[in-house]
């Protein structure tokens, strides 16, 4: 049964032995929603995603991407990938932008070194939508931290996917980038319509940048919208009493 | 004198069987070195040792021994790798030196192959057979038909291993692959190079290239151009000079090297 849930989590259990990390999860995310997926150190947000792309095996529930079993899943080209630092991305590597944009193809099923004509009109895309175009030739391992994570997020974008993952994609990356990123990743779900699940501990960025809002610690806490989320007493469950939200405009 | 070397049959197959070799080595070398995954053809020379000895003692075609107990070190290193139940390199270290210790044992056991025994060594042209040949020349096909088919997969596994899985590729089964390609790789290049220096074939051109190369695709060519140049360079030593041909192929390949290392990396 068709249905618009791009990630269906029900009752989720995952532990490590004498450390129970995910107890329980159960939520839904529908296709065009930008979630915010928050919760402090080890309260289980990188499991979760861990869990979603298939990365680890969950010991009971059942998790569903785009209606099917991840497990099952093969239609990885609908899944857009950003991780928080890629392995082996620095200067030895010697990589240039335009290949691991190009590398984004591999969801789509593409061997050889050979590019159909609409291969490269998907490269060109991505890379005009992330305003990198001016790096395609230079080496991954010489860009700053922020140009390559749009260099990730193009690569994301290359096989067209519905849903776009992002894990804590801002971390060491300064202020005037962050605005470029998170200008880029609401204009991808505003005008693109791609759904974004943002994994962070940016409270103040979740707050300003999602629609909705999953808090998990160990168990999930809340599943609500962004205003109701800084309202709530949400965040004193997460972080105790003391917990306080203070709005900060970025016009610098 | 470089026109009459080729008088000899032996010359003329070791030429057939180091150009081979010096295609494919830096081919599965450039997705070792990017991982930071050297050491590999170093273990697998030894364990490759071990499978000589092996031979030798069971009176087999050592060759063949040495292919077979490398392709089985390979898929273990691959297996406990995986299962990340120990670091990398530890696992490398394990076989490399655990390997020696039995080769050595069996040397001490069966006397009398010490002057074969040290071809395998240091390696030398008067070896290679017309059947090695054909065996290194089906290798190359299946490496150079395996790399190209899944040039994007494995440029994506050596970049980041989750980003690879996230994109559908079997990451387990294509490394599990290139690894035993790895060891069949050592074991066929080590009656030429010598288990001693068969690593650096596989590492240094690579190395080279990485100093000069503006994108990975670049690396290859630069890999494949030092490597056969080392090759043809290092056997026309071996012979002028009478050195064993591994030393003079290697050394000529550290030439490269300290010479690439004049070009500043630009970004």
């Amino acid at each position: 049964m068709h249905n618009n849930n791009c990630i269906e989590f029900a009752n989720i259990n995952f532990s490590y032995p004498h450390n129970q990390v995910l107890d329980d999860i159960s939520f839904t995310v529908q296709e065009g929603d930008y979630v915010g997926l928050v919760g402090g150190n080890g309260s289980g947000k990188t499991t979760i995603l861990r869990i979603m792309l298939g990365l680890i095996p969950f010991a009971s529930g059942s998790a569903k991407l785009f209606g099917e079993d991840v497990e099952d899943f093969d239609a990885w080209h609908l899944i857009g990938y950003v991780p928080q630092h890629v392995a082996r991305g620095e200067a030895s590597f010697g990589t240039t932008v335009r290949e691991v944009i190009e590398s984004g193809l591999v969801s789509r099923k593409k061997y050889f070194l050979h590019k159909q004509p609409a291969d490269e009109k998907l490269i060109q895309w991505a890379m005009n939508v992330a305003e990198i175009a001016d790096l395609e030739h230079r080496m991954i391992g010489m860009l700053s931290g922020g140009e390559r994570q749009l260099v990730f997020i193009a690569r994301a974008l290359v096989s067209r996917p519905k849903l776009l993952v992002l894990d804590e994609p801002t971390t060491g990356v300064d202020a005037q980038s962050q605005e470029r990123f998170y200008r880029l990743l609401s204009a991808l779900n505003q005008s693109h319509g791609m759904t974004i699940m943002l994994v962070s501990h940016d409270l103040e960025v979740v707050a300003r940048e999602v629609k909705t809002v999953i808090c998990v610690n160990r168990k999930l806490v809340c599943h609500v919208n962004s205003r109701e989320f800084i309202e709530g007493d949400y965040l004193k469950r997460l972080y105790g009493e003391d917990m306080k939200y203070i709005h900060h405009e970025h016009n610098h | 004198m470089f026109v009459e070397m080729f008088q000899f049959d032996f010359i003329i197959r070791a030429f057939q069987a180091g150009l081979l070799l010096a295609v494919i080595a830096p081919i599965i070398g450039v997705f070792l070195v990017v991982r930071r995954y050297s050491l590999l053809a170093d273990a697998l020379s030894h364990v490759s040792l071990m499978g000589v000895a092996i031979g030798f003692l069971l009176k087999l075609n050592p060759v063949l021994t040495a292919l077979f107990v490398s392709a089985a070190a390979a898929l273990g290193i691959e297996r406990l790798r995986q299962k990340q139940k120990m670091f990398g390199e530890s696992v490398l270290a394990v076989f490399l030196s655990g390997s020696l210790a039995i080769a050595v044992v069996l040397i001490g056991m069966a006397k009398g192959f010490n002057v074969n025994l040290l071809n395998f060594l240091f390696g030398s042209l008067s070896t290679v057979r017309e059947s090695d040949v054909w065996l290194i020349g089906s290798l190359s096909l299946v490496v150079v038909a395996f790399c190209t088919i899944f040039y994007r997969q494995l440029f994506l596994i050596s970049l980041d291993e989750d980003l690879a899985k996230v994109s559908g590729v079997s990451v387990n089964m294509l490394n599990t692959i290139l690894v035993i390609l790895a060891a069949c790789t050592v074991a066929l290049a080590m009656q030429m190079v010598g288990v001693l220096l068969v690593g650096a074939l596989m590492v240094m051109p690579v190395l080279a290239a990485m100093q000069v190369a503006k994108s990975f695709l670049q690396t290859f060519g630069f890999a494949l151009f030092f490597s056969i140049l080392s090759v043809i360079t290092g056997l026309f030593l071996s012979y002028a000079l009478n050195i064993a041909s591994g030393g003079a192929i290697v050394l000529v390949s550290l030439c490269f090297f300290l010479l690439s290392l004049l070009f500043p990396k630009q970004g």
